[in-house]
């Protein structure tokens, strides 16, 4: 196995790296890492977005974690930022016969503000076969049109970039901007990215399975929602 | 019938025509964009025979290919050999109806003998190819003898089923008329249901039906559908007490929205047990809020 770290990894990055793939590494300290991680990300696309409207779409399990670290990462640099949280479960198909993997949304938080954003951020703690994240930005762009796409992720597998670009058309894909600290090419029977992020994500998260994972709402949306619906303004606003 | 058509073929398009129809059968696929290409065109077709024929009451209609036929990419068997409907599907640069060592017009001339030889009723040929500019060129040049029963249909190409179904209409709306609704997560999980049982039975023809049954029991399958559902006392009035939350059960699924923020659709259908379950625990614990409530939307 070998992992190639981008310029991006800086040695305090490397090590919280090395901590996340751990398998030692309990609960609470994976998803204070994984914050950590999403703060770093966040820091590294301040100058890229200030400014700008900035629109976070991310999965149910990363919100609190990864997705959070990264708004409050953009803190005072951003003009505003909407947020669209996803419950996809996935459904793997046969790629030696050309049955797609799907990943179909069950539920979702999106606040309509991220309709108008200049920019989206698609944040997955890892991308792999980029099945859930070709769902959730399909589902996005058909109803924004962001003229830059930022791809975030801690890890990615050495495939994930064609494995996403060959989803969508060339007027798409032009958009995309990738950030990540590392990048591996070796995954494990059960087809988890080695080191990856130490496993199966739900599970390094406390998550039975993904369908106990869909029934958790991440207080990140349950702020936001309150926030919204009482009129106060959600958009980070105004970090 | 299949192997009946070497034999017969030899009778009616001669022998160098017969030696290369079983050359054809013998190679083959090669799998690749080719396949997929005659994949999502079969899916697509399907998805569209399913609400023309089966949901109208109409008797369905066999789907083969790799059948022993000259145009054997696609074909719809239509009943008794009332009708053959052949498609040929070209997802290379350079087709024209004359070139080759085998061109499209000759397999098409061959595949009406065939036809005609089986006592075939009616047969079309249709030319399919991706690019729409090219496909008109072919259609305004298709030659004389046979164009009264060949047709040239322009089908874009994806190289997934979410690509596809951004860039081409005809097979998101043909699987769109059989969603619960137009999301394009739900329009593909179907799509890839239809995939999987598609080229489950590759190789021999399949009945539509059969196809369609094959779709249906899988879970989820997100295909609407008008059943009756019952209700459980109070579910209702324990639902529509919760300030902004709306919901419906029109298309078989359980579709519901919070304020303008959430929103989601249940995975089973309203008349599985699954949905009588989530019912029984609404009314055994009567939730107040939306905060109550979205843990058992899912």
């Amino acid at each position: 196995m070998s992992r190639t770290l981008t310029e991006l990894a800086t040695a305090s990055i490397q090590s919280l790296l090395d901590r996340l793939a751990a398998p030692a590494t309990p609960p609470a300290e994976y998803k204070h890492i994984m914050y950590q991680l999403g703060f770093e990300h966040g820091k590294a696309l301040r100058d890229k977005l200030e400014g700008k409207s900035v629109g976070i779409a991310c999965t149910v399990e990363d919100a609190d974690f990864l997705a959070q670290g990264i708004i409050e990462g953009l803190r005072g640099s951003v003009s505003s930022i909407s947020v669209a949280c996803f419950w996809n479960k996935r459904f793997p198909g046969d790629e030696t016969r050309n049955i797609p993997d799907t990943a179909p949304i069950q539920r979702k938080y999106s606040e309509p503000t991220i309709k108008s954003v200049d920019s989206l951020i698609v944040a997955k703690s890892i991308i792999s076969g980029a099945c859930v994240v070709k769902t959730n930005l399909t589902h996005l762009i058909r109803e924004s049109n962001p003229s830059m796409i930022y791809v975030v992720a801690p890890v990615m597998f050495t495939n994930a970039k064609s494995n996403l670009e060959k989803e969508f058309a060339s007027d798409i894909t032009r958009r995309f901007a990738y950030y990540y600290f590392a990048q591996d090419d070796q995954k494990s029977a059960d087809n988890n990215v080695i080191p990856g992020i130490g496993g199966n994500v739900y599970q390094r998260l406390g998550f039975e399975d993904q369908d106990d994972k869909n029934h958790y709402t991440p207080e990140l949306v349950i702020n936001r929602r309150r926030n919204l619906s009482s009129g106060k303004s959600t958009s980070l606003s105004h970090a | 019938m299949q192997m009946d058509n070497l034999e017969l073929s030899k009778k009616v398009c001669g022998l160098a025509a017969s030696a290369y129809l079983a050359n054809k059968h013998r190679g083959g696929k090669a799998g690749g964009e080719g396949v997929q290409y005659e994949n999502w065109f079969a899916v697509y077709n399907a998805a569209k025979l399913v609400t023309d024929t089966i949901q109208n009451g109409l008797p369905a209609p066999f789907l083969s290919t790799q059948t022993v036929d000259f145009v054997d990419d696609f074909v719809i068997l239509w009943n008794e050999d009332s009708c053959h409907q052949h498609f040929q599907l070209k997802n290379t640069e350079n087709v024209s109806w004359s070139s080759g060592d085998h061109p499209i017009a000759d397999d098409f001339r061959y595949q009406k003998l065939l036809n005609e030889g089986a006592g075939v009723g009616k047969t079309s040929a249709t030319l399919v190819l991706p690019c729409p500019e090219k496909a008109g060129r072919l259609q305004k040049s298709i030659p004389e003898d046979i164009s009264n029963y060949s047709a040239v249909e322009q089908f874009a190409f994806g190289e997934t089923l979410n690509h596809l179904l951004q860039i081409e209409p005809k097979l998101r709306d043909a699987l769109a008329s059989l969603c619960v609704n137009a999301d394009l997560d739900k329009i593909e999980r179907l799509g890839s249901l239809f995939v999987g049982e598609w080229v489950s039975n590759c190789g021999t023809p399949c009945n539509l039906m059969d196809l369609w049954e094959g779709v249906l029991r899988h879970e989820p399958n997100y295909v609407r559908s008008l059943s009756r559902v019952d209700i459980l006392e109070k579910f209702e009035a324990i639902l529509m007490q919760i300030e902004g939350f709306h919901y419906t059960m029109g298309q078989g699924f359980f579709e519901w929205s919070y304020l303008e923020s959430d929103s989601g659709v249940l995975e089973y259908s309203v008349v599985s047990e699954k949905f009588f379950e989530f019912q029984r625990i609404i009314v055994m614990e009567e939730p107040s809020t939306f905060e109550e409530l979205e843990r058992h939307l899912i």
